[in-house]
């Protein structure tokens, strides 16, 4: 044809779960141009943040559903340096726990929206079937499925049972036949691999300059994962970024799934450590001082900023959530795409457009 | 760290790009750009970068009408932090569009701001 | 005896649409077996129907509407053809104009989410029709192109030929791997994205009419002279297409329309070819 159509891709869309849109111009179906417009989910977190600083780790944890625990976590450490505090070790160890099992689910979400993307939907239904196992298992441990409300500045606040160490133990060992099962679905399907491999390539140069994090920079050759840093109980354990040279879907879908079976390798090396002691420790006084705070949530390195002033409310705290960068950098992908590779392309970035917007 | 802040200067909207320059060369990854308010009014920015083993940043303060060069063509990945800053705080940066969360005519303005007056029930600061 | 013959093909047409909105349920509720989860009653596209009927019409172009019916009319054309046994041929084309009315509804709607469905519908045509041609022409030439005429014989002599309908089926049921033209994650339902309430509802029996007519041809590969046997093995066979197709679903992702047009015509003609290749062989005539 060689006219150019536009279409509007988003907000409302099969292929998203939350209101992204992209303006696509298409010439055929070929994708000559694309721009993001974002910020249907905008609620002004960091206006609501800042308001009072005991109320916030709550309210950190509703910026988004699917990483809330590495939220509160990002927020609570930002005040324990603040506080210069150092949480109990057997707090930390349960952070950690808490954090994979939230990026175990976070992880197969986002694999089987990949899946879904492609309609391959009987993946997407067995994702969220092995992902129930641990939904059900972080509801046993800390009473909720998604919003564990487990952190407080200073540690956490429920500790988890002799029970609950072996139950962790028990379903880590279902689970693992199962994801070997899923790994080997992802790694071999012809059909998925049709659809991914060499879609939406993002060059190793091309993620350092938008600035990629997380999984998705880490399919692009970047070995930077910021658990490496040694925040809560990293430290502890032995684990090495998984790391694809291949910057495709492909490659982003692979290092999450080998990132779910790393994240039972992490568990299962925190559970013997976990000794007896404190969970957590009081804290006096408003806080006072500035901090960085980093995680490395399921989407990648999740900052915080926070400065406060000796008051309630705090002077300013700022989220560098990993999906705005990522979600950014579609625009390097999706150029010179067919219509049919974006909904996989914009999925595989693993938008999350609550972190994104916040 | 920074109690007292860095001065407000001018040449500061352009040595942005010097410094970021400098920084990305360095093999840095910008992380974010955090602009507050002052109590005086005006703006303090904070260029965050991690160049391993952790953050480092750079900061300076301005007032609110003064334009602040892009840094996009430098890490093209800091357009999105520019325009976010635009758009909470109403900020200029040279070249960079406001509109990536809020939409003209619609949304509050720089809604991060302090304002003059409370506007509404629970927008007081401090 | 005439009008006892009459009435019975009537109330076939009638009842063999009916029957596939239920092999639709069956479909939902097995795939969703498949995928461990519940599913749908099984009546449930006789109430998606029922629902889109009693919803108020609107229409962006008055031409949906006419090519809608047109659509509707064709297909049920087609499959009364076939079922008063006339020539396939002529079934074939005219069940082939219902589609192409399909993809001219499609264009008529200034959408351009339903314009991109009405040319990767166009695509699927030009994917699928072929191989449903040569089928259609190698049964044909084996027995008969007069569907009243055909009698045994077809499972044994082209179960290849059989086999190259089961793509087709996947094509027109809408499942994956060649679900393009209404790839529900790109381009929501294509050419019946701007469609809506009754109007929707009448592509869909349109659609039921045209399976009808495609599973009727499934059918004929089995043929004995009992009345019962033959009629429990028609459905039997037609069970086991769709069977086919969902497991077929249900194992792969979706796959570009250059694979689909692609995959249709070597597969499905090379499947024909080597069938009436080894029929020639073996026999000396097709």
């Amino acid at each position: 044809m060689g006219r150019a159509t536009t279409i509007p891709f988003g907000p409302q869309h099969a292929a998203f779960l939350e209101p992204l849109n992209v303006t696509l111009t298409l010439e055929e179906e070929k994708v000559v141009g694309a721009v993001l417009n974002q910020g249907y989910n905008h609620r002004g977190m960091e206006h609501a943040l800042s308001l009072d600083y005991r109320k916030s780790q709550y309210i950190s944890e509703r910026v988004c559903g699917i990483c809330s625990f590495h939220h509160s976590t990002a927020y609570c450490q930002g005040l324990e340096s603040i506080y210069g505090i150092d949480v109990p070790e057997r707090g930390r160890l349960i952070r950690t726990i808490m954090m994979e099992c939230q990026r175990l689910t976070s992880h197969l979400l986002a694999l089987g929206h990949i899946a879904e993307s492609v309609g391959y939907e009987n993946l997407f239904m067995q994702c969220f079937r092995e992902r129930e196992l641990v939904m059900t298992l972080v509801n046993r441990i800390s009473g909720n499925r998604v919003h564990y409300s487990m952190n407080v500045a200073g540690g956490v606040k429920r500790d988890i049972s002799p029970e609950g160490l072996k139950d962790i133990q028990a379903t880590m060992s279902r689970l693992r036949p199962r994801l070997r099962e899923l790994h080997r679905v992802f790694s071999r399907d012809r059909t998925l691999s049709k659809r991914t491999k060499g879609i939406g390539v993002l060059s190793n140069q091309a993620a350092r300059e938008w600035g990629n994090v997380g999984p998705v920079s880490r399919a692009s050759g970047i070995p930077r994962d910021i658990r490496q840093d040694g925040f809560a109980a990293y430290s502890m354990v032995k684990f090495s970024p998984i790391v694809r040279e291949e910057g495709d879907c492909y490659a982003r879908m692979m290092v999450r799934m080998d990132e779910c079976l790393q994240s039972m390798d992490i568990i299962e090396q925190c559970l013997p450590l976990i000794k007896d002691g404190p969970v957590a420790i009081q804290m006096k006084g408003h806080p006072k001082g500035e901090a960085y705070s980093r995680v490395e949530a399921p989407r990648g390195e999740l900052v915080y900023f926070i400065r406060a002033n000796g008051k309630t409310a705090l002077e300013r705290i700022k989220l560098r959530t990993p999906a705005l960068m990522n979600v950014a950098s579609l625009l390097a992908m999706l150029p010179g795409c067919q219509l049919a590779d974006v909904p996989t392309i914009t999925v595989s970035v693993d938008p999350c457009i609550c972190c994104t917007d916040r | 760290m920074n109690e007292a802040g860095p001065k407000i200067e001018r040449n500061a909207c352009l040595e942005v790009r010097k410094r970021t320059k400098e920084m990305v060369e360095a093999g840095a990854r910008m992380i974010a750009i955090v602009a507050l308010e002052r109590e005086d009014g005006s703006i303090e920015l904070i260029y965050s970068f991690d160049r391993q083993p952790g953050i480092v940043d750079f900061r300076f303060q301005i007032l609110p009408e003064w334009e602040v060069d892009s840094v996009a063509d430098i890490f093209t990945g800091a357009l999105t932090l520019e325009r976010e800053v635009v758009d909470l705080f109403g900020l200029k940066y040279k070249g960079i569009p406001p509109g990536l969360f809020l939409e003209a005519g619609k949304s509050p303005v720089a809604p991060l701001r302090r304002r003059p007056a409370p506007a509404k029930g629970g927008d007081e600061d401090g | 005896m005439d009008l006892l013959a009459y009435a019975l093909q009537v109330l076939t047409v009638i009842v063999a649409p009916l029957v596939v909105g239920l092999a639709m349920g069956m479909d939902r509720k097995i795939t969703a077996r498949m995928q461990n989860r519940r599913g749908p009653p099984v009546l449930q596209p006789f109430y998606d129907v029922g629902k889109l009927l009693s919803k108020r019409p609107m229409l962006l172009s008055e031409l949906q509407a006419t090519f809608a019916g047109a659509a509707l009319l064709f297909h049920a054309a087609a499959l009364a053809l076939f079922v008063s046994g006339s020539d396939l041929l002529v079934t074939f084309f005219v069940s082939g104009t219902g589609s192409v009315c399909l993809v001219m509804g499609a264009f008529s709607a200034r959408s351009p989410y339903s314009f991109i469905g009405g040319q990767r519908e166009l695509l699927a045509i030009l994917a699928y029709e072929p191989v449903l041609f040569l089928v259609v022409l190698s049964i044909g030439m084996r027995s008969s192109f007069l569907v009243g005429d055909i009698q045994g014989g077809l499972l044994h002599d082209l179960p290849l030929v059989l086999l190259a309908l089961v793509p087709v089926l996947v094509v027109l049921l809408e499942k994956s791997p060649f679900d393009v033209p209404t790839a529900h994650q790109e381009i929501i339902s294509g050419p019946y994205v701007e469609y809506s309430g009754p109007y929707l509802a009448i592509l869909e029996v349109a659609r039921w009419f045209q399976l009808a007519f495609v599973f009727g041809m499934v059918t004929l590969f089995f043929w004995s002279g009992d009345a019962v046997i033959s009629i429990a093995g028609k459905l039997a066979l037609a069970f086991a297409a769709l069977f086919a197709t969902i497991v077929i679903d249900n194992a792969s992702a979706r796959l570009t329309r250059e694979n689909m047009v692609s995959f249709m015509l070597i597969a499905g003609i090379g499947l024909v070819a080597i069938n009436l290749l080894v029929l020639f062989i073996l026999k000396g005539s097709i």
